[in-house]
């Protein structure tokens, strides 16, 4: 595609991102509970998105089983808390414990292409269902994993968001790194890119490692807020397969991409669930094929989105 | 530059009209009180997509009929007021999921501003919400939600109408013991909140009424191919086989049994549904079970609670916990009408103190909100469920053993 | 002794169902060679009008058997003429995304659809067949499970003569080998990705009449099937077809021995940490060509 050169801007981009951020940062005070929830699910996804698309999206390897991370995450935290250990040193090991997982699987399960790849990250996600509920002992069973402390929104509210600008931060500083430059190189071909002198496996294995901490840090943020965590829940097919079908759909391997399509479909759920009589899941599984067939590059690719997300600077060729 | 720095700045002014926008379409404006109510608003999620489906799907068409057949009398009649006023439901999907669950709960308190609150399906999803309830101290009818540890939390303002779910096997074990005919039972059941519950209470009571258990196997919930669980049956050999799990278990199972011999003196199924008996055919006759209402028991409300399933269209023999949710309507209705008023301090105080005459019988709370409705055992004859138990309300008497 | 015949056996049938339900979406996925999510709900709605007509009409499964496989293969056609083929004429990462979004949206509407229109709550059907007792009653073997045995093995016969005695099946093979060696060759590549499909799709609805008979169907069971018998292909090996019936086989001997000798728990869990060993030491599967 020709690339003009993007005109710069008249004031820096980050102020826009700034202005968004503050609106959200004093939305607690201006609205109900319900927006706060919404505001609180949409972060999750979005952690989970951006998080995905760092493997998913610039290094090509779409990790169907990214939920894994998730799942360890809470389920290490709620363990430790549990055990005893305090709050934020359990949330530490928790995070670390999902790196060591991440990292210890990079080696072998990079080894897979393709499809085969997505299937076997899948299974690894069945698995650890599978085990939390086997494993009762230490995880509850079916009965599930409680913490015994009070409700409380608006701290929960703020770690999501801050949770969620973080990973945001992350993934742009990922993205405008030799780091992520490396990372596409492999998306586009290994090959090539080892002959460069990409040091592949190490690449791969840092940005798997690179795309748990958020999801792990995500695990300890939900389970104080929601009290209570099961394997279906944290392992199953929504959990796993939302974020991933919006950070594709939004625009994978983009910046801006996954947080558009956690933004669209947020909207679009809340829009049809609450407006919509019947077939709301019929209509979203509308949504989702036409966006297969018609833009699957995302919504952010489509031609008028793309070039004037560019003029605005909010997309650099990646 | 100047052209950019318009744009700019019409993407600022455009985007903050949206988010601006977009948020009063969701808020729909925040209502200001009224001095007296036009109608009773009560507010629910329902599991109207998702894996509950199945079990409670048609719900929100059950609340739907029993509103209508309330207003057809007028209402329900509230002395704060001096009248009757007509009782709205404003239910939303929760997908089986907690965390919408409890976000449309936010919703329901603080934005449609209903002045009670149904509660979901399933004990999984009812811990996400009952949170709602006490945060804005609005009594929550918890219809579908029996596991021990929400009542250990001890809410304040939240009552469920079901004894936990521990509780399930005690009408059918206490008969047996009573018979006392059977001398040896096997518990299955399969790994999910709800069952292992029932599995948990069914042991122990049967130890205590000096049953022997001689297996107690439990399953993740998607095992197709019981063969492992089977044979060790047959090397027990119990006169009776007691399966606590849902049709998706149960039907391969049972399926599963016949074909391999295990031939105990009776087969125990937990949630004997339509789907179970067309599946089981012949074979389904002489299974046990327990249910929380059938037809024929002498308490108040059946031909309302037939009329209300007529018009939602829904067969109770496919959707039992129809009954329960039925239970739920008539607590709220006689919990308002007790009260006298819609104020929640005085619904809450009602709805735990209050005896409160239902489908299956009374019904008290006690001060952690857990209600007492105790399961009544049945047996298929003919093709259908019929009451065995207790003495003075079976329809016909228990015959065993049941497999041929 | 005779609970490690039962349990053979019994392992070698639930292989069979298995393999019946995968061998289907070997042959989609070894042709068109992307993510097909969708094929679960094949399945479904081939159990689901089994349902209708032995219930409703009280036609026999096994004849409705014949009915549906027309039917399905005709879908089968049309689906991949209307969704499937625009996705696999994509390339690259693109191909991956849009299969997944595709399949994921088709998925969802036929789960959604179904349920408005039949209800969603479980359904079974009666049907029993008398089964074949060996030594004294203590072996048993299911007489509905080992026709589902008989059928796969009837199908894999008559696919392998297919395979390598016709045009189509060698055209069929060739594509699955190297597409676009195959093009240059002069195959069809459009008429052998119709065939495929609806052969797939086909296969997919008779199994899904067995799985009406053995267990019981809800309109949701569609995608954790379909993520299950995609891990059981990529066990075997994508791109080979035979390898998807030993995985299958495989498969069912190792749960069916696991849930007796350890506990029910284990059983699922073994199917997924066998997948990721496999895989982790044989990345293109048991029987899968190694990938360029």
């Amino acid at each position: 595609m020709p690339t003009p050169t993007a005109p710069s801007p008249c004031w820096p981009r980050w102020l826009l991102v700034l202005f968004v951020f503050l609106v959200l940062v004093v939305l607690p005070w201006l609205t109900s509970g319900y927006v706060g929830r919404i505001v609180i699910n949409a972060c999750r996804n979005l952690v989970l998105a951006l998080s995905f698309d760092i493997v998913g999206g610039y290094t090509g390897y779409i990790n169907l089983g990214h939920a894994a991370f998730f799942g360890i995450g809470a389920y290490a935290f709620g363990i430790c808390v549990r055990a005893g250990v305090s709050v934020l040193l359990a949330g530490g090991t928790a995070v670390l414990l999902t790196a060591l997982f991440a990292a210890l699987i990079s080696y072998p399960f990079f080894r897979l292409r393709g499809p085969y790849y997505s299937l076997a990250t899948f299974g690894l996600l069945k698995l650890c269902e599978e085990l939390a509920l086997t494993l009762s002992g230490l995880t509850g069973g079916s009965g599930g994993l409680s913490v015994l402390w009070p409700e409380n929104l608006m701290l929960s509210y703020f770690l999501h968001l801050g949770l969620a600008v973080c990973t945001f931060l992350t993934v742009w500083l990922v993205s405008c790194s030799r780091f992520g430059l490396g990372l596409v190189s492999v998306r586009e071909d290994e090959q090539v890119a080892r002959a460069f002198g990409v040091s592949v496996s190490w690449y791969k294995c840092a940005a798997l490692v690179v795309s748990a901490l958020p999801a792990a840090a995500l695990g300890p943020i939900y389970l104080s807020d929601r009290l209570y965590i099961n394997p279906g829940e944290m392992f199953g097919l929504e959990t796993a397969l939302m974020p991933i079908t919006m950070a594709i759909l939004g625009g994978s391997g983009l910046l801006i991409g996954p947080v558009v399509g956690v933004v669209f479909l947020s909207l679009v759920q809340e829009v049809l669930w609450t407006q919509l009589g019947i077939l709301r899941l019929a209509s979203l599984g509308l949504v989702l094929a036409l966006v297969g067939l018609f833009m699957p590059g995302g919504l952010v690719r489509l031609p008028p989105v793309y070039t004037r997300l560019r003029r605005w600077g909010l997309v650099q060729e990646g | 530059m100047v052209g950019t720095c318009t744009a700019h700045w019409a993407l600022l002014t455009r985007g903050l009209a949206f988010m601006v926008g977009f948020l009063l379409l969701l808020c729909g404006g925040m209502g200001h009180a009224a001095e007296a109510p036009s109608e009773i608003l009560i507010g629910a999620t329902l599991p109207l997509s998702g894996r509950f489906t199945p079990m409670a799907g048609t719900f929100d068409r059950l609340c739907q009929s029993w509103a209508k057949l309330v207003n057809g009398q007028g209402g329900i009649y509230v002395k704060a007021y001096d009248k009757k006023l007509p009782v709205k439901f404003i239910i939303y999907d929760d997908k089986s999921e907690p965390a919408e669950s409890a976000k449309f709960y936010e919703r329901l308190v603080t934005v449609d501003k209903v002045h009670l609150l149904l509660g979901p399906f399933s004990s999984h999803i009812t811990k996400a919400a009952v949170t709602v309830a006490d945060k804005y101290k609005i009594p929550m009818v918890m219809a579908e939600a029996n596991d021990a540890t929400i009542f250990e939390q001890r809410y304040k303002y939240s009552v469920n109408q079901v004894d936990l779910a521990d509780t399930e096997s005690y009408g059918y074990l206490e008969l047996l013991q009573a018979e006392g005919k059977v001398k040896s039972i096997a518990f299955v059941a399969e790994d999910t909140l709800h069952s292992t519950g029932a599995l948990r209470g069914g042991v122990k009571k049967a130890r205590e009424l000096g049953l022997k258990v001689v297996a107690e196997e439990i399953a993740p919930p998607d095992t197709k191919d019981f063969t492992a669980i089977l044979l060790k049956l047959k090397q027990a050999d119990p006169d009776v086989v007691y399966v606590e799990a849902f049709p998706q278990f149960e039907i391969p199972f049972m399926k599963q049994a016949y074909e391999l011999g295990l031939k105990p003196r009776e087969f125990f199924n937990g949630h004997i549904v339509d789907a179970v008996l067309k599946a089981l055919g012949p074979r389904a006759e002489g299974l046990t079970g327990v249910v929380y209402w059938a037809p024929g028991l002498p308490y108040p409300g059946a031909e309302e609670f037939a009329a209300v399933l007529k018009d939602a269209g829904i067969d109770w023999a496919r959707q039992m916990e129809s009954s329960i949710h039925f239970q739920s309507f008539q607590v709220i209705q006689q919990g308002i009408e007790q009260a006298g008023t819609l104020d929640p301090e005085a619904l809450n105080k009602v709805f735990h103190e209050a005896t409160f005459r239902t489908l299956s019988g009374d019904i008290v709370h006690n001060e952690a909100g857990l209600g007492n409705t105790r399961s009544y055992p049945v047996q298929v004859h003919g093709g259908e469920l019929k009451l065995i138990g207790p003495k003075d309300l079976a329809v016909t008497p228990h015959i065993y053993p049941s497999v041929k | 002794m005779t609970a490690l015949v039962q349990l053979l056996i019994s392992g070698v049938l639930l292989g069979g169902i298995y393999a019946l339900a995968a061998f289907g979406l070997a042959l989609i996925f070894g042709v068109c060679n992307i993510l097909n999510l969708a094929h679960g709900e094949f399945l479904m709605l081939g159990a689901l009008v089994c349902f209708l007509l032995s219930h409703s009409l009280g036609v026999d499964p096994f004849a409705a058997i014949l009915l549906l496989m027309p039917l399905f293969f005709i879908l089968g056609v049309l689906f991949e003429r209307g969704l499937l083929r625009a996705v696999v004429e994509k390339t690259g990462h693109e191909q991956l995304t849009a299969s997944v979004l595709v399949t994921l949206g088709l998925s969802l509407c036929i789960e959604d659809i179904a349920r408005v229109l039949w209800g969603g709550e479980e359904k079974g059907l009666y049907y029993s067949l008398p089964p074949i007792v060996l030594g004294q009653g203590s072996i048993v073997i299911s007489s509905v499970r080992l026709l589902a045995l008989g059928c796969i093995v009837g199908i894999t016969l008559v696919v392998h003569q297919f395979l390598t005695r016709t045009y189509l099946g060698k055209a069929l093979r060739a594509v699955t080998q190297n597409r676009r060696g195959a093009l240059l060759v002069g195959v069809n590549t459009a008429h052998v990705g119709l065939l495929t499909c609806g052969l797939g799709t086909m296969l997919a609805a008779v199994a899904g009449v067995f799985y009406l008979l053995l267990y019981s169907i809800n309109p949701f069971i569609g995608l954790p099937l379909t993520l299950r018998y995609l891990c059981i292909i990529v066990l075997g090996g994508l791109g080979s077809l035979f390898g998807s019936l030993v995985g299958g086989v495989i498969l069912g001997l190792t749960e069916v021995f696991t849930g007796y000798l350890l506990n029910p728990h284990w059983q699922e869990t073994v199917a997924f940490l066998m997948l990721v060993v496999v895989l982790l030491v044989r990345p293109q599967g048991l029987f899968g060509r190694t990938q360029t």
